[in-house]
């Protein structure tokens, strides 16, 4: 989830198209299912922001499930607090 | 939207104040997803738990931030963290990240940001970083921040004038010097310490990590000369390179060596910078997927072959090595990176 979005940066730049958003994929995947609302907003962070370094726009589905799991943030803090 | 137009604008006005046309090249709006930069900040902010932790998240996103040029949001993510030792490094990283094309008074910001925080750093070892904004606050000429982080030494106990001096014959070293070190490159980088006790050992590092760190800044220098159409001095470069080749620890060989070859790239000198590409890559070609800075140096590098001409090869060697790294990392250190 932290490491996974470098390389998948690292995969578009030597376009590796595919390979960089199954990355991304399997970073994000990784993220909505932490169990750790805390670590799911790093990976968040840190996954938006290797998009916006790369310039790429996420697939619609992982772009829909980056939004559930922030969506779902507030109430997973609530649960721990 | 009127934060994305606030990040667009930041661009503009870093833009129009910089000078020269390469400049503004670093700077394009265009060359960046500023909905999911927006994206990163907001999610940033929704960090709520362990403060190291944030810090660290904190130091990351604003060290992106100043490599791709938003400089002021960098300092701005920085500026509104809640006050953590961590973050005085965030402020030297991304002074020095952005010190090839960053406007004068956004660098000198943040190294006065780094020294605001130090008090934070006291009986963590704030010396190193210490000296690294001093560093900083030297090569931008800038005397009152030098004073402060001279007078800083109530805070670290350590006197830094005699380090500064140090630093300095590096930056602009002496003739003798300059002599000195043309005969003699390695003089200056101990080898590491054999059959020596472990404090002895640590204090090794402490002077490497410090001196790999002046060869990083001397390439963001030379970086921001050539930006800048002026000279820059080529012992520098003999120094970073006599630097990496000689024992360290850690990862800041390579990072130097990308820096390097980043310069050589914007001299034009693709050969080198091929074989300083391929030196970097049968050096990480070892490391184990715990050490994580192998991603970073992975990541830098894939970003320079893209800058490439008929870059093929290379391209065929950095995909099998990221392919392995991916399995390695799928079968799963910590599948949470928790």
């Amino acid at each position: 989830m932290i490491n996974l979005p470098l390389l998948a940066e690292a995969c578009h730049q030597i376009g590796e198209n595919a390979l960089a958003q199954n990355t991304w994929a399997k970073a994000v995947t990784l993220c909505s299912l932490n169990p750790n609302p805390e670590s799911q907003s790093i990976g968040l962070a840190r996954i938006w922001i290797s998009y916006g370094r790369a310039n790429v726009v996420p697939e619609e589905e992982i772009a829909n499930l980056l939004a559930q799991t922030e969506a779902q943030l507030p109430l997973a803090y609530s649960k721990i607090r | 939207m009127n934060s994305l137009i606030r990040l667009f604008s930041i661009c503009l006005g870093f833009a129009s104040m910089a000078s020269g046309q390469a400049v503004q090249k670093v700077i394009d709006p265009l060359a960046h997803n500023q909905r999911a930069i927006e994206n990163a900040l907001r999610c940033l902010r929704t960090i709520s738990g362990d403060s190291y932790r944030i810090a660290l998240t904190e130091n990351w996103i604003s060290l992106n931030l100043a490599e791709i040029g938003y400089v002021d949001a960098s300092l701005k993510v920085l500026r509104e963290s809640a006050p953590h030792y961590l973050l005085v490094y965030g402020c030297a990283d991304s002074a020095l990240a952005s010190l090839p094309y960053a406007d004068h008074e956004d660098s000198c910001s943040l190294i006065e940001l780094g020294t605001e925080l130090l008090p934070y750093t006291q009986g963590r070892g704030g010396e190193g970083v210490q000296l690294q904004l001093l560093k900083l606050a030297s090569v931008l000429e800038e005397p009152t921040s030098i004073k402060k982080l001279l007078d800083a030494k109530r805070i670290t106990s350590i006197d830094m004038t005699e380090s500064l001096a140090e630093f300095l014959q590096d930056y602009k070293p002496s003739m003798l010097n300059r002599f000195l070190d043309s005969i003699m490159p390695s003089r200056q980088w101990e080898i590491a310490p054999k059959n020596q006790n472990h404090e002895v050992f640590l204090q090794w590092t402490k002077i490497r990590n410090a001196d790999l760190y002046t060869a990083r800044l001397l390439m963001k220098v030379a970086e921001s000369r050539i930006w800048h159409q002026s000279p820059f001095p080529k012992y520098w470069v003999n120094y970073a390179l006599t630097g990496v080749r000689i024992d360290s620890i850690g990862a800041y060989p390579e990072l130097v060596l990308l820096g390097i070859a980043e310069l050589s790239l914007q001299e034009k000198n693709i050969k080198h910078t091929i074989d300083l590409i391929n030196e970097t890559g049968k050096r990480i070609q070892r490391w184990p997927p715990q050490f994580e800075s192998v991603y970073l140096v992975e990541r830098n590098m894939a970003e320079l072959i893209a800058k490439l001409p008929n870059n093929e090869a290379l391209r065929k060697e950095s995909r099998d090595r990221l392919v392995k790294r991916i399995e390695q990392l799928n079968q799963g250190i910590d599948p949470y990176g928790q």
